[in-house]
């Protein structure tokens, strides 16, 4: 089974590092994806620009309104996320726990659901052969939990068909680098930090009432691209679609840091 | 009970236990068992139990499940004409035999699933009690004073959880035991709390659920032998068990520790407990429970409440701070003092406590410091602080009882 793990922080992340302490923090997310490399459990992973980077689109009444920062005010701030492929839940939480923000603020455990659009092999390859002026965006994909509770079967089945329309429009420009949909949030599991130690508990990490319910990586030229695809996921209009764009690391010339195309081979 | 009904109560989580694992469906695995108890039922009256029960009904069980597997099967492949046959699931239908079926492991498993720290402890706590204890959905609603409704969700969420996010089936490996151990600890020891808080309910219902916590802790300690730990939590389970019949008065009020008589408890669990403490005790570092448990054996071994050796009492409090720092045990140990060298020693403890927030709204603690006031002859403090005790309270006869003692300081002052 594939397990996304979502990683949050209280604090705003990587901008209140030191250059010293994000190299050493860097260095610990190199370890661990060589050790889940090395046994076959690493799929990818990404880290987003900080909250601050973030562009959240509504759209009301077919009227897209589009607002700067992340979608709500809750303390705790998405920063980035990785994908692991486990034989179970205790497989995928030890790894969840070895991601450094799992030892000061917290990271949620979920399985991924693959039906709709899983990273393939040439999607994830093309995140290694940004041409031109490209950037990589994830476009996440939130929905009010009450919401969530009273959509039929069919509804979310319209959900996933809308979803997967946008992905194809975006795989027909060439822009489409991956999108995964999660299980429901009833199926989180999240290790939270407290006293120096790693708690493992039920549920979504976020206390905040929209839940992610998945999300797309597209590569675009601007932000303005980005926010083009966003509004025709249906999310955006039941719930909202933050966009926010991917990590790069200079010394690693353009590449997105933490995206490796081991899923494929 | 008849013998059949005790041989099959015996024998239905050992029997669930294998299932799940051969199945691995919690659910269908449920059902199976469920229908292999109804014609055991027929079947061993009309013949005569077999030799191991507990096989009958894992072989019974998994027949079933696999007709009902078929049957899915052959309705699946109705829909979907495209679909290549294969061949019957063989798997499920080559009966292992007895040696193969590990047993003992298979009910740690079952254990260790029900309380994965993944599952939410209300959770945990409903599905111990129902899979591994064998208590109706109806017993667990009564006991948590819940609807069988919601009771019935939360397991039915449990499982369902347990089957999408993979949660394993499987004793956990050794660098997370002592974790996963103590998860498993803490979920018995909230179930026989539940049973110990439970005023209110009747007597029959009470003893129920720790008769059920009791049993799941001697469960614990049959498949993890050397568990010095969980030997402490029994112990301490035993010897607050032997004290239920005296805690309560013939209008149901509770009688404090004190005041009880001492002839109504059960000598039988107390000298249970008591080796039970020793032995575990032997073992360096004791943990909470074996602490707790070693001083309940101290109030267990006193025939007279002004026998009770307060002194190693407060040792005992001593220890458990150092294991495991908190403000309830703080007070508890202030109490313990306050009995050993006069109120004033105790106060002074207490006093430590002031700006402890957590404490604030805990009935417990101003009642305590009501009560030592008192014997200092403080009375507008002691007031006040029985004042404060009987706005928190919300158990009617601990209520009735503060408000005795509030009219009663009143007219004194």
């Amino acid at each position: 089974m594939q397990y996304i793990s979502l990683i949050y922080e209280y604090t705003g992340g990587v901008e209140s590092l030191s250059e010293e302490q994000h190299q050493v923090l860097i260095e610990q997310h190199n370890r661990l994806q060589e050790r889940a490399k090395e046994e076959k459990a690493y799929l990818g992973a990404s880290e987003l620009k900080p909250a601050s980077s973030a562009v959240s689109v509504r759209v009301r009444n077919g009227v897209p309104s589009i607002t700067d920062g992340p979608f709500t005010e809750s303390k705790e701030l998405f920063v980035g996320f990785y994908l692991f492929d486990c034989p179970d839940l205790d497989a995928a939480l030890r790894w969840a726990s070895m991601i450094p923000t799992a030892s000061n603020s917290g990271v949620e455990v979920r399985p991924v659901d693959n039906v709709n659009c899983s990273p393939g092999e040439e999607q994830t390859r093309a995140a290694f052969r940004l041409e031109g002026d490209k950037s990589l965006f994830a476009l996440l994909n939130y929905l009010d939990e009450d919401l969530l509770e009273v959509y039929t079967a069919k509804d979310i089945q319209g959900l996933i068909a809308e979803n997967a329309a946008m992905a194809e429009r975006a795989r027909a420009s060439g822009d489409y680098v991956s999108g995964n949909k999660l299980m429901p949030p009833a199926t989180a599991t999240s290790i939270h930090h407290a006293n120096n130690k790693q708690r493992i508990m039920d549920g979504p990490f976020s206390e905040a009432k929209e839940v992610l319910l998945g999300f797309h990586i597209v590569a675009c030229q601007s932000i303005a691209e980005a926010l083009d695809y966003a509004k025709s996921i249906p999310d955006a209009s039941a719930g909202v679609v933050e966009v926010r764009p991917i990590n790069f690391h200079e010394q690693e010339g353009r590449q997105p840091i933490r995206w490796n195309s081991s899923a494929s081979s | 009970m008849e013998q059949l009904g005790i041989v099959i109560k015996a024998s239905r989580s050992r029997a669930l236990a294998t299932l799940i694992r051969i199945l691995g469906d919690f659910h269908l695995a449920e059902e199976a068992v469920q229908e292999a108890i109804c014609r055991a039922v027929v079947d061993w009256r009309e013949k005569a139990i077999p030799s191991n029960p507990v096989a009958w009904l894992v072989q019974t069980g998994r027949r079933y499940a696999t007709d009902v597997r078929r049957h899915k099967e052959m309705a699946q492949r109705q829909h979907q004409k495209s679909m290549p046959i294969e061949p019957a699931a063989a798997e499920y239908d080559n009966d292992e035999g007895l040696s193969s079926l590990h047993l003992p492991d298979d009910q740690l498993r079952l254990i260790f699933t029900c309380c994965h720290p993944a599952l939410s402890q209300e959770a945990q706590v409903a599905l111990t009690l129902k899979t591994v204890a064998g208590l109706s959905v109806d017993e667990i609603a009564r006991a948590y004073l819940s609807s069988a409704k919601t009771i019935d969700q939360r397991l039915t969420r449990a499982k369902r959880k347990i089957s999408d996010a993979a949660i394993p089936y499987q004793v956990p490996s050794q660098d997370q035991l002592t974790e996963r151990l103590d998860a498993v600890m803490s979920v018995l020891y909230l179930i026989y709390n539940q049973a110990y808080t439970t005023l209110k309910g009747e007597a029959l219902l009470d003893s129920q659920l720790s008769g059920a916590a009791i049993y799941l802790a001697r469960m614990l300690n049959r498949l993890i032998r050397d568990n010095p730990e969980g030997q402490g939590l029994l112990a301490l389970m035993l010897l607050q068990h032997a004290r239920a019949a005296a805690r309560t008065d013939e209008q149901g009020l509770p009688v404090p520790l004190e005041k009880q008589d001492r002839t109504r408890w059960d000598r039988k669990l107390i000298a249970e407990g008591t080796v039970m403490v020793e032995k575990s005790l032997r073992h360096s570092q004791p943990g909470p429970y074996r602490i707790q448990a070693a001083i309940a054996a101290v109030h267990c071994r006193a025939e007279k409440a002004s026998d009770t050796d307060w002194e190693e009492v407060v040792a005992l409090y001593d220890l458990l701070e150092l294991s495991n720092p908190s403000p309830v045990i703080t007070l508890n140990r202030a109490v313990a003092v306050a009995r050993a060298q006069g109120p004033k020693a105790g106060l002074k403890i207490l006093n430590t406590l002031q700006d402890e927030k957590s404490l604030a709204g805990f009935q417990y603690y101003h009642s305590a410091k009501a009560g030592l006031l008192e014997e200092t002859g403080d009375y507008s403090a002691a007031l006040s602080a029985y004042k404060q005790a009987l706005l928190l309270c919300k158990n009617d006869a601990e209520r009735f009882y503060l408000k005795s003692k509030v009219d009663e300081i009143a007219k004194s002052i």
